[in-house]
């Protein structure tokens, strides 16, 4: 299943300035009108690039326009809808828009404004539109919010997948993105299909190294098939050392405290 | 009682007019300060760097700013764990050995026991004032740190802060504690105090350098220069088969690893201090619950060791 619906690649070329009154601005855009379709819960990634075609140093500002900032992922590998850049003469720069279609997105069309200032006036402003198809959504419907692993055992849980869109899917599958040499021992079953609006639970066996130090962990859980995608972060796991080893610790000391007192006794104290 | 206090009175007096010791202590505290310095002025930096790009964001009227960065001033510590890895368990190494040779040396053993003093008390006595001198020693460190932090570094630490600073520091007490009282049953089981210096230099060696490095060395995924897995291009599913197939192997390793207190210091001190991701939003105290077989592995073998010294002591007759 791609994870990147679409790249587009917008070359905004900034020709030199205006210099004697002429007109020295160029731009090639290519397409000039942007539209894609997707799915809830897929992500759509722009690239534009930009370029100083200039003989000086100008200052810039990129802006996503009349789109909800909940759309936005990130822009500029932050999470802003503005940056702010400047660049010298002949240099270019590469922007990238990572948009996240909710899954459970009310709109059926996305249509906002990628606009490019120049010191402070518009030099570009393009359409972009995004088609949102509510007909194949999958959906995680429930996952452990807070899961307690053991290092060196295997342990269960379930993740239950939905169905929300208005046809059938079938052949859903789950896959993880897991910390080093943690191990997804089985998944039962292997894939399913559901009907419009059904649920359905996988059984997951995860194996955690005895490697594993104490720590809070997070994986991202993927249920996906070849229409749709989602994907959640299990933020909040706990690995903590298998408590049989305190009781082990805990026998030792009892022992050893329990024998020194005896030697005392034995031996007398001097 | 009083007794006790006696002779742990005296322990400090004896080990704050030993120049070897001092020496060390000298270094340690040096290297510390320099560390605390350089780091503290890291911070203060970026803070000055952050209100800088804050300044000049709103000069050009930006109300969308952006958030301060997340720092860790508990990271200044970080360099002083490598320091009580090193120079502190060899300052709690020579204080062991001194606290026996010195009266073996002086003859003072037998006077001291013909007076009414067990010799449990004296052990005590003994483990008393030098784990005083060790906590002091911890504490100052602890006050310097917050000190420069406040001063230099313009942050303030927020309680949580302070906690975990407190623990941390305890950790390192536990670990500098461990390798005094290993160095006080190695002199006092052996005969002569060049022989035990020696053997607890070896101890302290495999312990705290040889038994981490095999683990690193074992471990499969550092065979390889940027993990043996991505370098040999192997997918998930090749990787899940040779990790299954290593899964004693993975075991072993992990234990010879755990039989290294330093290790053991490294890890719990690196969760407190913020220097490993993950443990940003717990509490002290529930890293030391989530950590607890890290701190057992710094505590009971002081006890067992303890112990032992007892044991050891209680039957000598060639003092």
């Amino acid at each position: 299943m791609k994870r990147i619906l679409t790249v587009l690649i917008i070359w905004i070329v900034l020709a030199a300035g205006f210099s004697s009154g002429a007109a020295a601005q160029t731009f090639a855009t290519s397409p000039i009108y942007l539209s894609k379709e997707a799915a809830g819960g897929q992500q759509v990634d722009y690239t534009f690039l930009i370029k100083n075609n200039d003989q000086r140093e100008h200052n810039y500002s990129f802006q996503i326009l009349n789109l909800q900032k909940e759309y936005i992922s990130s822009l500029d590998y932050k999470s802003f809808s503005e940056t702010n850049f400047s660049l010298t003469a002949g240099n270019s720069k590469k922007i990238d828009l990572k948009l996240k279609i909710p899954e459970n997105s009310k709109a059926d069309h996305l249509s906002f404004r990628a606009v490019l200032k120049k010191e402070g006036n518009i030099t570009k402003s393009l359409p972009l539109n995004i088609k949102i198809n509510k007909d194949y959504q999958l959906t995680i419907a429930d996952y452990p919010r807070d899961l307690n692993l053991i290092s060196g055992e295997n342990q269960s849980f379930s993740v239950t997948v939905g169905n929300i869109g208005t046809e059938t899917l079938k052949n859903i599958k789950l896959k993880f993105e897991l910390p080093k040499k943690w191990l997804i021992e089985n998944i039962k079953p292997k894939q399913m299909d559901l009907k419009a609006g059904e649920k359905g639970s996988f059984n997951v066996d995860i194996f955690v190294p005895s490697s594993q130090a104490a720590a809070n962990k997070e994986i991202s859980v993927i249920a996906y098939n070849q229409h749709s995608q989602t994907k959640i972060l299990i933020g909040s796991i706990t690995v903590k050392k298998n408590p049989n080893y305190f009781l082990v610790i805990l026998i030792l000391l009892i022992i050893m405290i329990m024998g020194t007192i005896y030697y005392f006794r034995r031996f007398g104290r001097r | 009682m009083s007794e006790m206090i006696v002779i742990a009175r005296k322990e400090i007096k004896d080990s704050l007019n030993n120049k070897f010791f001092l020496s060390i202590l000298i270094l340690l505290l040096i290297l510390t300060i320099v560390s605390i310095v350089l780091g503290t002025l890291q911070v203060h930096s970026q803070i000055a760097q952050y209100n800088r790009s804050i300044e000049f964001l709103k000069s050009m009227g930006k109300t969308n700013l952006p958030p301060m960065p997340s720092l860790n001033p508990l990271s200044v510590s970080k360099s002083f764990v490598n320091y009580v890895a090193m120079i502190g368990a060899l300052l709690a190494i020579v204080l062991g050995n001194y606290a026996v040779s010195k009266e073996r040396k002086n003859g003072t053993f037998k006077l001291i026991l013909s007076r009414s003093i067990y010799r449990d008390q004296l052990i005590n006595g003994k483990l008393g004032g030098n784990l005083l001198l060790l906590a002091l020693i911890n504490f100052a460190i602890a006050a310097v740190t917050i000190i420069f932090l406040t001063a230099l570094g313009g942050v303030s630490l927020s309680q949580a802060d302070l906690i975990r600073l407190i623990f941390f520091f305890a950790a390192s007490f536990l670990y500098m504690a461990l390798f005094f009282i290993i160095s006080l049953f190695v002199t006092l089981l052996l005969p002569y105090k060049n022989y035990a210096l020696l053997t607890v230099i070896i101890i302290w060696l495999v312990f705290a350098f040889i038994f981490p490095q095999i683990g690193d060395t074992m471990d499969m995924d550092n065979q390889l220069p940027g993990g043996f897995f991505a370098s040999m291009g192997l997918n998930r599913a090749q990787e899940k088969q040779i990790v299954n197939k290593f899964k004693f192997y993975e075991t072993l390793r992990n234990g010879i690893e755990e039989l290294s207190p330093t290790k053991h210091f490294e890890r719990i001190s690196f969760a407190l201090l913020g220097v490993k991701p993950g443990f940003k939003n717990n509490t002290a105290w529930e890293i030391a619950n989530l950590k607890w077989l890290n701190l057992a592995g710094l505590l009971v073998p002081n006890i067992i060791l303890s112990m032992l010294s007892y044991l050891v002591f209680l039957r000598r007759e060639n003092l």
